[in-house]
């Protein structure tokens, strides 16, 4: 007799050759899966499982759940693929102890003397570090697996940690310009993704990149951001064409 | 140059708030304004900039290890500049306490500067920090909330500056106005302004700032509510609040020049 599973994220049949009682999970019956440990933790991988596949398992809506993880890792692999430097810093932020939270922004611009980073980790739930394939089918068996009574989810407020603008962007109102040279254009996008409404409108005001005041009195960062991104381009600053041409004393002083 | 210090040893009077809308809105009116974060919660510093916490700071001016031209940030507000604090400045009382001429540090660090308005926000305390913006000012802006507990302990903050006005011979140190803030169309509202209108006849500004939600998002935002939404209740109250306090405190066209700001 043969049982047929849906792969949720495929949406592929696949025909076994199992007996009609429910399938053991590795977990279970850790004999019963002749898959040998994928690492040195042990951990259990599935014959199939990889990225953007599920185990085929009845699991209800984890699979559901992976189809998006997998596009979006999908996505990111292929822009770091596409952008070595970003893909340098991803690599550096993640080799960093307590770092890999937060973008590299200044890799090569050291904060002033005495200053503080900000903390930002503080009140988030660390999580050890796993693989998909390590992943139970789902928690309920995860648990049974270790032997350890249920746990509640820890519904905890845990209030808005503010930050703040990085501390690498300087003093003032941060100028794209020299973060796209500094950082280039993956960087500014990160640089620009921390700043709230008002930096970016004090940047699009200080370099005057709204000349016809389309923007004046709109509240919308995405618009503001392109705007900055846009203008950053005009210049050729990350390009690497021509020399950009500053159009703002701060730029044409630093230029000179 | 005209300095003008937002005091009141209450907290939550919206001390912070007032120091931030009112200089964007001086601003507005083109006047030059710097704001000087006297308060070690640095709270006025992340509304204009979105920095928590920056060093250097005014701590580093008055302990004395910096100018305070170096440390004079542009913020996100057009023609607002900033003096940033920082948590140390939470100690510097203590700090601060037994040196001399302690009371006159910014206002001998702030000589020579040339804006229209220095506008000084304070911490909710009466210590040595306190004692340095009002010695440094020329007028104070008492903001009180329009809540019981705002009645609570006014007569300190009048006896602490009658108090300075002595110790340091500044008689030219005036109350510029109180302004009303949390303004709700209440009853317990309007009758703490009733109570308000008789306790500082005269003193009591016209505009009564509204509470209201865009405030706190425009902090959220790092910019005044003037900029995120000028056309709220509170955006259109800041405004006409720059307005009256340019017309009852005119800046004076010279640079800063305390004329007390000596090192006694």
């Amino acid at each position: 007799m043969s049982q047929r599973t849906r792969a949720h994220t495929t949406g592929a049949i696949h025909a076994t050759t199992e007996p009609a009682a429910p399938a053991p999970t590795p977990q279970a019956s850790p004999a019963a899966d002749p898959a040998p440990p994928d690492d040195a933790t042990g951990a259990t991988r599935h014959p199939s499982l990889s990225v953007g596949e599920s185990t085929g398992a009845p699991t209800g809506d984890v699979g559901a759940g992976v189809e998006p993880l997998a596009r979006a890792l999908r996505a990111m692999a292929t822009e770091l693929e596409r952008d070595p430097a970003l893909a340098r810093r991803v690599a550096d932020a993640m080799q960093t102890p307590g770092q890999a939270d937060r973008p590299a922004l200044a890799e090569d611009a050291p904060s002033p003397p005495g200053s503080v980073s900000a903390p930002t980790s503080v009140g988030r739930a660390t999580k050890p570090a796993t693989t998909l394939a390590a992943l139970p089918p789902d928690d309920t068996q995860a648990e049974q697996a270790v032997g350890t009574p249920t746990t509640r989810v820890n519904r905890t407020f845990h209030p808005r940690i503010v930050t703040g603008t990085p501390p690498e962007l300087g003093a003032g109102v941060p100028d794209p310009f020299a973060l796209a040279e500094r950082l280039g254009e993956a960087g500014l996008r990160v640089a620009l993704a921390e700043l709230r409404l008002g930096s970016l409108r004090a940047i699009i005001r200080e370099h005057r990149l709204d000349p016809a005041g389309r923007l004046v009195g709109q509240n919308d960062a995405a618009k503001f951001r392109a705007v900055i991104v846009e203008a950053v381009h005009a210049t050729g600053v990350v390009s690497g064409g021509a020399e950009p041409k500053r159009t703002t004393r701060k730029g044409r002083k630093a230029d000179r | 140059m005209t300095a003008i210090c937002i005091a009141n040893n209450k907290g939550g009077v919206g001390k912070t708030t007032t120091a931030v809308n009112l200089a964007a809105g001086l601003a507005r009116l083109n006047q030059r304004v710097l704001v000087v974060d006297v308060d070690g919660q640095a709270n006025a510093t992340y509304a204009l900039t979105g920095r928590v916490h920056p060093v250097p700071s005014l701590y580093d001016v008055l302990v004395g290890t910096r100018k305070i031209d170096t440390v004079i940030w542009q913020t996100n507000e057009e023609n607002v500049s900033l003096v940033p604090g920082d948590g140390r400045l939470q100690n510097a009382d203590v700090e601060l306490a037994a040196k001399p001429g302690r009371e006159w540090r910014l206002a001998r660090a702030l000589h020579g500067l040339d804006y229209d308005y220095i506008i000084i926000d304070t911490p909710p305390s009466l210590g040595v920090l306190t004692q340095n913006a009002l010695a440094a000012s020329h007028r104070v802006l008492i903001p009180i909330s329009l809540t019981e507990f705002s009645l609570i302990g006014m007569d300190k903050l009048d006896a602490t500056i009658e108090d300075l006005r002595e110790q340091l011979d500044i008689e030219d140190l005036r109350i510029a106005g109180v302004v009303a803030t949390f303004y709700e169309d209440t009853t317990t509202s309007r009758e703490t302004w009733s109570i308000l209108e008789k306790k500082f006849e005269g003193q009591l500004l016209e505009t009564r700032i509204p509470k209201n939600l865009d405030v706190e998002k425009a902090h959220r935002e790092h910019e005044s509510v003037l900029s995120f939404a000028p056309n709220s209740s509170s955006g259109q109250a800041y405004m006409q609040l720059a307005r009256e306090v340019k017309r009852l405190v005119p800046a004076h066209p010279r640079p800063y020049d305390r004329r007390n700001s000596r090192n006694d």
